[in-house]
């Protein structure tokens, strides 16, 4: 579905043969100018490519794996799904920036690619970013949004844009993850896609999650692994907080149980889940006390409270950021939605009662075509700054001002 | 609160005490109950996935496709439901033989899947646990998947095995146990229903296609018969028209003579076309139409060889058996099965010397058909010898016998289309040195253990 402008597709096949030949059908007779392609983290992604070069010749295009994919008539994610946006005239073509120096040092590499940026984009424009959240496994290790989104930010130096992205994942177990980057097949890339000044973007971030405890301080803390809180170790001190919690080693993950989360602006103001930046807690080290956060950008001395993932307050945030997007969804000079997912709220790990996402592709402006895919992280301006959010859902709409 | 507590620090210092411990008590009871709620739901959704996949993979039935497009989408269904990372779906062969090799698979490479695994006394249930020790009957599932959590199923009367796996037993892939049987065994259970169910699909289309050539056959054969006829008979209808008019000059001895010989050639030409015609009704090159259910081989063989038996003592040829161990099934047209194999074991005792022999063999292959050879050892099977043997009638037991002057070549073709017809082969391999052999190829397809 979509406009002269912009169509997308979906499709889920056990053969990316076929689920791409499902696209390209449903996409209808169109000669795209870029291809932004979301590719269940099941599917080869040399068919995949192949596939859509066989339809579409050597067009630009960008995306990458994703743990599952979202447009205006469903959702899935068993990593069978294809989600496709064509871009179709020039006036709304994205150019491309692109490191693959994540490996290397993420920090360095943001900067390199906020430069970079910083050369081409008009101001204000509106900046996509894709990166691998996974850089490997096993051992699990990260490529940290926030040193990327942190050397990004300062590679940009004063140029202002409004950036929006997520990491991309094969699956909801953070198994791996790959970047189209506009030619073939990347790891530990990050490609910005930066938009012409007349596309401009309206966001909602959609929450769930809400304080169970009182402030704590981080004591201790080196990269993403938190050591101390309030002085003592942060596995006693989450423990004595929640003390039925049960530490065995078949639970040695707590992303499912709780967050931490830095109330922004004043921390005695009324509870306001948009005031809230939450970091997961990717797993915890008895031997060390310390629990690791999915980002490394909490810093000693920040106040921190254990936040409860409310599944219920998820699916109302999720209502309730639909119908104020749906206000910019009906303007005229809409382009499309796009939808970037945390991979936490998909019912099968959040145990929601009803997909989080179905919510917000059934409540979305229907004539508005709508992209989505489930991410390790989500970016998004947060308080007139954009930073890496976790267990979010970022609803964009794209706008080409007339 | 009183006003001397308001500005008594130490009290004041008390109750924000109290009020904290209060605040993270509470805060705890409502995150156990939002965990509590969520590992409630995820339950539910994990008892749900049974059923949700059983009742898409039936669904599986109603789409277009032959036999084996059911694999993929099936394996769809499984990864959807079960949330697992890679999943397969394994044939035995030959079955028995503990050797399965992948027919479909999600997650695997295509080097991967062509790699045959060795599973020996493959259990009908199983699932892994990380420990080596208790897992090492199911080694063979994760070498094959490359995961170190698998779950497995296997249906040892088709020969027939899903496995499904995960990297970690974390997350969303909580650990498999005891209670994913039902998901397992349930989710092979369906896909063997629908694969049988599109097999015999596959032999009503077969059966109808045959049917639908054989109409047509029959009006061209009508259109052909009546052009055929229609020149001789307008000749002898002239010629006694010219005899019996009323005005007609007598006829002298040569046109008289000139006449009957015109007349004899007519007829002798429709003479033609009717043996001809008869011979073209008992073989019509199209398909035969086959009536087929499950028979056991070794009740079919048999059969054929008690047919033949006073034939072989006539001749003094005997019958050696040799029949498959493991019993299996064949999904056939008895009576044409029978005439075929028959015919065929006919042929290798007339052709065969007084006091030799002939062996009879059925064999599964390792792709699941089933091989019945039948081998003449003291002469070849030459095309005079089958030419020899051909007094037995086509037609299903019971039937007229064919006439004198039927054309003992023409059986052959007609025995190979039945055994086409049933999707299998027909090979007579002529062996001067040490005999000839008569291969009959039947597909896994319509061979089974036999339940």
């Amino acid at each position: 579905m979509g406009s002269a402008v912009l169509r997308v597709a979906y499709a889920r096949h056990f053969n990316p043969v076929a689920a791409v030949t499902q696209c390209v059908s449903a996409l209808g007779d169109v000669k795209p100018l870029m291809l932004l392609v979301f590719c269940g983290g099941k599917h080869d992604p040399q068919p995949v490519l192949g596939a859509l070069r066989a339809s579409f010749g050597d067009v630009p295009l960008v995306g990458g794996s994703a743990a599952g994919a979202i447009w205006n008539h469903g959702c899935g994610y068993s990593g069978l799904e294809v989600g496709i946006a064509a871009f179709l005239h020039d006036s709304v073509v994205p150019e491309i920036r692109l490191t693959t120096d994540l490996d290397r040092d993420e920090v360095a590499a943001g900067k390199a690619l906020g430069r970079s940026v910083a050369e081409t984009a008009a101001e204000n424009a509106v900046v996509l970013l894709f990166f691998d959240s996974v850089a490997r496994n096993p051992p699990l290790r990260l490529h940290f949004a926030s040193s990327i989104v942190e050397g990004f930010q300062e590679g940009l130096g004063s140029h202002p844009v409004t950036l929006i992205g997520g990491g991309l994942l094969t699956d909801l177990n953070l198994s791996d993850g790959w970047v189209f980057d506009g030619a073939g097949i990347r790891k530990h890339a990050a490609i910005a896609l930066v938009f012409p000044p007349r596309v401009h973007a309206e966001t909602v971030v959609l929450h769930g999650c809400r304080p169970v405890s009182t402030f704590m301080e981080i004591t201790r803390i080196e990269g993403a692994e938190v050591f101390e809180l309030d002085g003592q170790p942060a596995l006693a001190a989450i423990k004595e907080k929640l003390p039925h919690l049960e530490l065995t080693e078949e639970n040695s993950n707590l992303s499912l149980i709780a967050t931490l989360g830095e109330k922004q602006g004043d921390p005695f103001a009324p509870y306001d889940e948009n005031a809230y930046v939450n970091r997961l807690i990717l797993n915890y080290d008895r031997t060390r006390g310390s629990v690791t956060l999915f980002e490394p950008d909490f810093r000693r001395g920040t106040r921190v409270q254990i936040m409860s993932r409310d599944n219920s307050l998820m699916l109302d945030s999720a209502r309730n950021g639909v119908k104020v997007i749906n206000d910019a969804a009906r303007a005229r000079d809409c382009l499309m939605g796009l939808y970037i997912d945390c991979a936490g709220r998909a019912s099968a790990r959040s145990g929601a009662p009803v997909e989080e996402a179905d919510l917000v592709r059934q409540g979305f402006e229907p004539s508005v075509p709508l992209l989505g895919f489930y991410s390790g992280v989500e970016v998004a301006p947060f308080q007139g700054y954009s930073r890496p959010l976790d267990w979010t859902g970022v609803l964009t709409v794209l706008r080409r001002r007339p | 609160m009183s006003s001397r507590s308001v500005h008594n620090p130490a009290q004041l210092e008390r109750e924000l005490s109290y009020y904290r411990r209060e605040c993270n008590d509470l805060g705890a009871r409502l995150l156990r109950l939002q965990e509590e709620q969520s590992t409630s739901f995820r339950e539910a959704r994990r008892s749900r996935t049974v059923a949700k996949l059983i009742r898409e993979a039936y669904r599986l039935g109603d789409i277009d496709g032959s036999p084996q497009d059911v694999g993929g989408p099936m394996l769809e269904i499984v990864v959807d439901n079960a949330m697992c990372d890679r999943a397969g779906l394994m044939r035995e062969e030959p079955r028995g033989s503990g050797r399965f090799v992948i027919t479909h698979a999600i997650g695997l490479t295509e080097a991967r899947m062509r790699e045959a695994a060795a599973i020996l006394n493959p259990p009908s249930f199983g699932y892994s646990t990380g420990d080596a020790e208790t897992d090492r009957p199911l080694a063979p599932m994760v070498e094959v998947l490359q995961l170190p959590f698998v779950l497995w199923a296997y249906d040892q009367a088709a020969g027939q095995a899903l496995v499904i796996g995960n990297r970690s037993e974390s997350n969303v892939s909580r650990p498999f146990e005891a209670g994913d049987q039902e998901l397992i065994e349930g989710a092979l259970s369906v896909y063997l229903d629908v694969l049988y169910r599109k097999e015999a699909e596959a032999q009503l289309r077969l059966a109808k296609q045959a049917a639908e050539q054989a109409a047509a056959a029959k009006v061209a054969f009508v259109a052909s018969l009546r052009q055929a006829l229609d020149a001789p008979l307008s000749s002898v209808l002239g010629i006694a028209e010219q005899m019996t008019a009323i005005d007609a000059m007598p006829l002298d001895e040569r046109e008289r003579a000139q006449l009957v010989a015109e007349m004899r050639g007519s007829a002798d030409a429709i003479r033609a076309v009717i043996d001809d015609a008869a011979l073209m009704s008992r073989d019509d090159g199209t398909p035969p139409i086959l009536d087929v259910s499950w028979t056991g081989v070794d009740d079919a063989i048999r059969a054929a060889v008690r047919a033949v038996y006073p034939v072989s003592v006539r001749e003094e040829v005997e019958i050696k058996l040799s029949l498959p161990r493991r019993r299996a099934a064949i999904c056939v047209d008895r009576g044409k099965l029978h005439e075929v194999l028959s015919r065929l074991m006919v042929s290798a005792v007339r052709a065969s010397l007084s006091g030799g022999n002939i062996r009879v063999s059925a064999e599964r292959h390792s792709n699941g058909a089933l091989v019945i050879e039948i081998q003449a050892m003291s002469s070849g099977l030459l095309p005079e010898s089958i030419a020899s043997s051909l007094g037995l009638s086509w037609d299903l037991p019971g039937a007229a016998p064919p006439p004198a002057n039927d054309d003992p070549e023409r059986w052959l073709p007609q025995a190979r289309r039945v055994i086409e017809a049933h999707g299998g082969t027909l090979i007579i391999d002529m062996l001067p040195a040490t005999g000839s052999l008569a291969k009959l190829t039947l597909p896994a397809s319509i061979t089974r253990d036999e339940r």
